[in-house]
């Protein structure tokens, strides 16, 4: 009964006691103010991994649709369909590889 | 007094205590009765609001030997729309220019557009399907559309998202690649399901108002372990001219379906796989894996294996001559003929072989054979024939072999099986066999995945597997190696000799359906390229074409193979070796 008249009366900070419980109350607070940023460092984080993933998935499916467009135009099949008009033919001879050899 | 008051405090403190000791008590009898007595209710309401959701864990993509995306998992979009929620001026207002946005992107003209989402609205509808299967790209384009604008609560827009199997290639491997889903396994996918499939992840989610759940912390509970990569040892190089060239042609010819398999000699890696089959509309696409599934008589192809057989048994040697009186010749009681029409002619084997004579075949069959037909076949099994090729692919057919002995077995068994009927293979077994003698007795089993990758890093790699080290003297495999080379240069298949690869092979024209009074024909063409120092071996075979047109393996398979085999030769470098001087 006494410590909570103690501490309406701001006994608690001003006593003979007051420089220990000082502490202790700043400990406390220092302790909240951690933990509150601890929290915000947490969903920061969820939030960051969350655009991230966002990230990543628009990435892929950038990657996937421009890949796709790509190995269209790579294919033999598609070149010579465009090219057939100038001219170009499908090379039947080999290509020469002329591989150097040191004596 | 002091004593008085201080009596009081300690009755005070008495009760505080006593109270504080009560309230422990009442909690510790709830906490028992929580857990213990109402346990299973509480836990049964618990599991109302909070529960262990599924995180899908990604599947690995599947790769070509050079570097094509064969089958990729991607993000899709489909969108919805609330009608409800956006307040009056927000529909009104924007309507029109909503539906004409949608008109742009969509089959519906705006005016269509316009009248369902009005009509919507009036009847309360809170989840009208506006599109599906989105792209990213064309999703981000949707978001900002006007009405959607403002976001699921004011302006009704409504997204979910699903990942969904994407093949860049459209139809093209179809069959090949597979599928591994709705209890449905077969292809690449199928069969390399594990490595491709991860370790789904969990995540605790806690019911809040409205309906809707929210994470329970801030990380998973259990991470989804993405699936592998695989790379196959398809080449799309390879591909696309195997599956143009063999389009073209069932095109030309009409015909059913057809499969072409390209393999390399050395390894037996699958460097294409065509399969092709028509629709009632008259269009082809890959229906069925005909090459691994679909087993068939060979006819004359299987020639090759019946000559090694003899060349094995000592038999018979390359320039030794066969007496043939005419082109068709009664054996027990069936006629046996030749594709061209003679009189007395003397073959060398090697003639024989490359005219394809189906009585050559038989007469030497039945005159070293007839006695003991064990012998025969034991020497067939020797080339590994008689058995699967072991691909790991599911669905692979076995192969129909008779054994002298077997109920069915019959006196002219042996003669027909010799020309390939009688005995059913599917063109992969007869590649496979064919790949032996291509590359100097060495039976391979047919691989179709090369590795497997996370992310960049190779962690696992199918090593070429030997099943037959050696199938045959290497002397024999080198004289049916000439005589397919004969073949294409003085034989039935002339047409296919080109001037810019040797080619090799053996030409096959098999009746099928003759017991329904329309016989049909199966062309086909198995061999190998170049033929000095072989680096592929391919079969093309073309099922029921259109008799009218042409039905000969020279003329409708020889003529794809041709094709094939010089446009790969077309890119594939000849080396010239070259020393540098020093000075």
């Amino acid at each position: 009964m006494r410590w909570i008249v103690g501490i309406l009366s701001m006994e608690w900070f001003s006593g003979k006691n007051a420089k220990r419980n000082w502490s202790i109350a700043l400990a406390v607070l220092l302790y909240s103010m951690f933990s509150i940023w601890l929290a915000h460092l947490g969903e920061q984080k969820a939030r960051e991994l969350a655009r991230l993933k966002k990230e990543n998935r628009r990435l892929k499916a950038e990657y996937v649709e421009t890949k796709k467009l790509l190995m269209q135009d790579q294919l033999r099949s598609n070149i010579y369909e465009k090219l057939r008009d100038r001219q170009f033919v499908i090379p039947k001879r080999p290509p020469h590889m002329i591989e150097v050899k040191e004596k | 007094m002091k004593k008085n008051a201080a009596r009081h405090i300690d009755q005070w403190n008495l009760l505080l205590h006593a109270l504080l000791v009560l309230w422990g008590a009442a909690i510790v009898v709830k906490l028992i009765y929580v857990q213990f007595i109402d346990g299973n209710h509480y836990r049964q309401l618990a599991q109302r609001y909070i529960r262990t959701v599924k995180i899908k864990a990604g599947r690995g993509n599947i790769f070509t030997h050079d570097d094509k995306l064969l089958a990729v998992s991607v993000t899709k979009y489909d969108i919805y729309f609330d009608a409800v929620a956006p307040v009056d001026k927000v529909f009104y207002g924007e309507i029109d220019a909503l539906a004409r946005s949608l008109a742009r992107y969509t089959s519906k003209p705006a005016s269509e557009w316009k009248r369902k989402l009005t009509e919507a609205r009036k009847k309360g509808r809170r989840y009208v399907a506006i599109a599906k299967g989105l792209t990213l790209q064309d999703y981000e384009k949707f978001k900002k559309f006007p009405v959607f604008k403002h976001g699921q609560f004011k302006g009704g827009f409504i997204t979910e998202i699903r990942t969904m199997r994407e093949y860049p290639f459209g139809g093209m491997l179809r069959r090949t690649i597979g599928v591994a889903s709705n209890g449905r396994k077969y292809g690449l996918e199928g069969a390399y399901d594990k490595i491709l499939t991860g370790t789904d992840g969990e995540r605790l989610m806690q019911k809040i108002g409205g309906g809707t759940w929210k994470p329970v912390n801030n990380f998973n509970e259990k991470e989804p372990v993405p699936g592998k990569d695989l790379v196959s040892t398809i080449d799309m190089r390879f591909q696309d001219i195997a599956y143009h060239a063999l389009l073209t042609q069932l095109m030309n010819y009409r015909a059913d379906h057809g499969t072409v398999v390209i393999m390399e000699t050395a390894t037996g890696k699958i460097r294409a796989m065509v399969n092709l089959g028509r629709t009632s509309g008259g269009h082809y696409f890959e229906k069925i894996n005909y090459a691994v599934a679909e087993r068939y008589e060979p006819g004359s192809i299987f020639k090759a294996f019946t000559f090694l057989t003899l060349l094995e048994d000592g038999y018979i040697k390359p320039g030794d001559k066969i007496h043939l009186e005419s082109s068709r010749w009664k054996y027990l009681d069936r006629i046996i003929s030749d594709a061209h029409t003679f009189h007395n002619i003397d073959y060398t084997m090697e003639e024989a072989f490359a005219h394809s004579s189906n009585i050559a075949t038989v007469q030497l069959t039945d005159k070293y054979y007839a006695r003991h037909p064990k012998k025969y076949v034991q020497g067939l099994e020797q080339l590994g024939i008689d058995k699967k090729t072991g691909i790991r692919l599911t669905g692979e057919a076995e192969p129909v072999f008779p054994h002298p002995g077997d109920k069915t077995w019959k006196g002219y068994k042996l003669g027909m099986m010799s020309f390939g009927y009688g005995v059913e293979l599917t063109p992969l077994q007869i590649l496979t066999a064919y790949n032996s003698i291509a590359n100097g007795g060495k039976r391979l089993r047919p691989l179709l995945a090369e590795s497997v990758k996370e992310g960049l890093k190779t962690v696992e790699t199918f090593k070429p597997e030997v099943t037959d080290a050696s199938v045959a003297d290497p002397e024999n495999l080198a004289i049916i190696r000439r005589f397919m080379r004969k073949v294409v240069t003085g034989g039935t298949a002339r047409n296919v000799n080109s001037p810019y690869v040797e080619i090799a092979g053996k030409t096959g024209t098999t009746q099928t359906e003759y017991w329904t009074g329309n016989t049909q024909y199966i062309a086909s063409f198995a061999g190998f390229f170049p033929y000095e120092k072989p680096l592929y071996s391919m079969i093309v075979v073309i099922h029921k074409p259109d008799k009218s047109i042409g039905y000969y393996g020279n003329t409708v398979a020889g003529t794809v193979f041709r094709e094939i085999a010089e446009q790969i030769m077309g890119f594939t470098p000849d080396t010239i070796q070259m020393a540098l001087n020093e000075k």
